[in-house]
């Protein structure tokens, strides 16, 4: 069986992904390890994004969208939108800045 | 209209439901994502349901429009198959309440789910959806309320449906119609466990080689690729047996395997299609599991059965020793007759005194002891090879009893 790969490339790619759709989102911090829910079943993590200095808990993943399980869902980002600098805190604890 | 793409992923968050798996999980009220851009929609989740015993989860959605849910049409999608729960169902079956109890099944949750959707919003169109064992439970749904379904890799629910549901089945079918849609990745075990009766399979091509889990996932890079318009690229292909199915799984990690194992694998698959396991798989999670644990057991097997064949080719280069030394023995012979001033009685002489004879320079007891191992290790291989087979279909057989009594039948 094709092995999926460590927690934390899951993470960084579910942020990167959730970026392509909220390009304005400044935030990302993982709450959960995350996982395959069930037998072939994508795989997703909590996490809470902040966009415009608010924050929305998600439910993301690298190829699934974003399910929006807090309170309301952001607005859509202004187009075109210039690249924004996003910082990424992985639910080991350890933190990257993705420009 | 919705899209298949939107439908896949409405499938896919359907397992976000599960509490346990997500904190917070997806409840009533709150929204999520479906297809891309251009074909992208937001949907409100209006009712859900999971019953932590039987593994059950389900929720119903409407579009928002306009930043409106539109709940004239809602989608019930249900979740597939958690590995957890089958521990769970087991543990609560034999520590717990014993063989007295008799738990409520998951095709009796999805039906009364659904008509609690539709209760609570009459003269709304209602469509169903799922991936796996939830695209089996939303088929039978669908045709039981005379509604539509899009579903992926789902198994056939033709056997456990009323004969009311058959009928119209059949009527729409003869009718050109297609009620239910239910997307069948060509190399997927589960999706093809059952013929497809009800009409409901489109066959998705995709290369042979891959891993059984790649078949049936439902993410980017599993059983279903995407057009631009949202549509499941390569639809419309033709399917294969049950065994050509098994035997690409066994052939990925061993190949040649599946061809070798061709009889067992022809019995499994006919285990596999038996009505006493088809209404474990109906009745509750464990049918579905049990297919992928036996595929993977197969797989031992074959991966363990795939050692006989450098085995014998072990033997074959013992046995080609003395017939080798032999020819070139007499091709020496041969050669040297050719001179003229050497006779006949030259060359034996030669042989002799230089003890070039084929006994004289190989243990023929030897290569005999080899050739003893070598077919001792060929039985004990093929003994361990199908020692698990039979173990698999035991267990397959065993769990089908589990299944029907766990169920009450």
């Amino acid at each position: 069986m094709t092995q999926d790969p460590p927690n934390r490339q899951l993470q960084r790619e579910s942020a990167l992904a959730f970026r392509e759709r909220q390009p304005d989102v400044e935030k990302i911090l993982f709450t959960r390890e995350g996982d395959r829910p069930a037998f072939g079943a994508s795989w997703r993590v909590n996490a809470v994004a902040t966009v415009s200095g608010v924050e929305y808990q998600v439910i993301i993943g690298p190829d699934i969208g974003p399910a929006f399980v807090g309170v309301g869902v952001p607005p859509t980002a202004p187009t075109p939108f210039p690249p924004a600098t996003l910082t990424v805190v992985y639910s080991d604890g350890s933190s990257e800045v993705i420009e | 209209m919705t899209t298949a793409e939107e439908y896949l992923d409405m499938a896919n968050q359907a397992y976000a439901v599960d509490p346990l798996r997500q904190r917070p999980s997806l409840m009533v009220g709150k929204m999520f994502s479906a297809g891309t851009s251009p074909h992208e929609q937001l949907y409100q989740v209006i009712d859900t349901e999971d019953n932590p015993v039987n593994g059950f989860q389900a929720m119903a959605v409407v579009p928002v429009l306009n930043g409106v849910p539109d709940m004239s049409q809602i989608i019930v999608t249900y979740a597939g198959t958690n590995p957890d729960h089958r521990a769970d169902v087991l543990a609560d079956v034999e520590s717990v309440v014993g063989n007295q109890q008799v738990l409520g099944s998951q095709i009796d949750d999805a039906q009364r789910f659904a008509d609690s959707v539709r209760r609570a919003n009459p003269g709304a169109s209602i469509t169903t959806s799922g991936h796996s064992l939830g695209a089996f439970l939303a088929m039978l749904v669908a045709a039981e309320h005379r509604w539509k379904s899009t579903t992926f890799n789902g198994p056939d629910p033709w056997e456990k449906l009323s004969p009311e549901a058959k009928a119209w089945l059949q009527s729409e079918l003869a009718a050109g119609n297609k009620p239910l849609h239910n997307y069948v990745n060509e190399w997927d075990l589960i999706g093809n466990l059952y013929l497809d009766r009800t009409g409901a399979a489109d066959y998705v091509s995709d290369r042979p080689g891959r891993s059984a889990l790649d078949y049936h996932d439902i993410g980017k890079n599993g059983a279903f690729r995407l057009n631009p318009d949202g549509s499941i690229a390569g639809a419309g292909a033709k399917g294969h047996s049950l065994e050509d199915i098994i035997g690409n799984i066994v052939d990925t990690f061993a190949p040649g395997a599946g061809k070798a194992l061709g009889p067992g694998l022809t019995g499994l698959a006919g285990s596999l299609r038996n009505p006493t396991f088809m209404n474990g798989v109906a009745k509750n999670v464990s049918g579905l599991m049990v297919a992928v644990n036996t595929v993977s057991a197969l797989v031992l097997a074959a991966s363990i059965g795939s050692a006989v064949e450098p085995l014998l080719e072990v033997k074959r280069a013992n046995g080609r020793i003395i017939p080798r030394m032999h020819e070139g023995l007499l091709a020496a012979k041969n050669a040297a007759s050719m001179l003229p001033y050497v006779t006949t009685e030259d060359i034996e002489a030669c042989i002799e005194a230089h003890r070039l004879l084929v006994r004289q320079n190989v243990d023929e007891e030897a290569v005999a002891d080899v050739d003893r191992l070598v077919d001792e290790h060929i039985a004990k291989v093929s003994a361990i090879s199908e020692g698990i087979s039979r173990t698999v279909l035991h267990s397959l057989e065993q769990d089908a009893q589990w299944a029907s009594a766990f169920a009450g039948h």
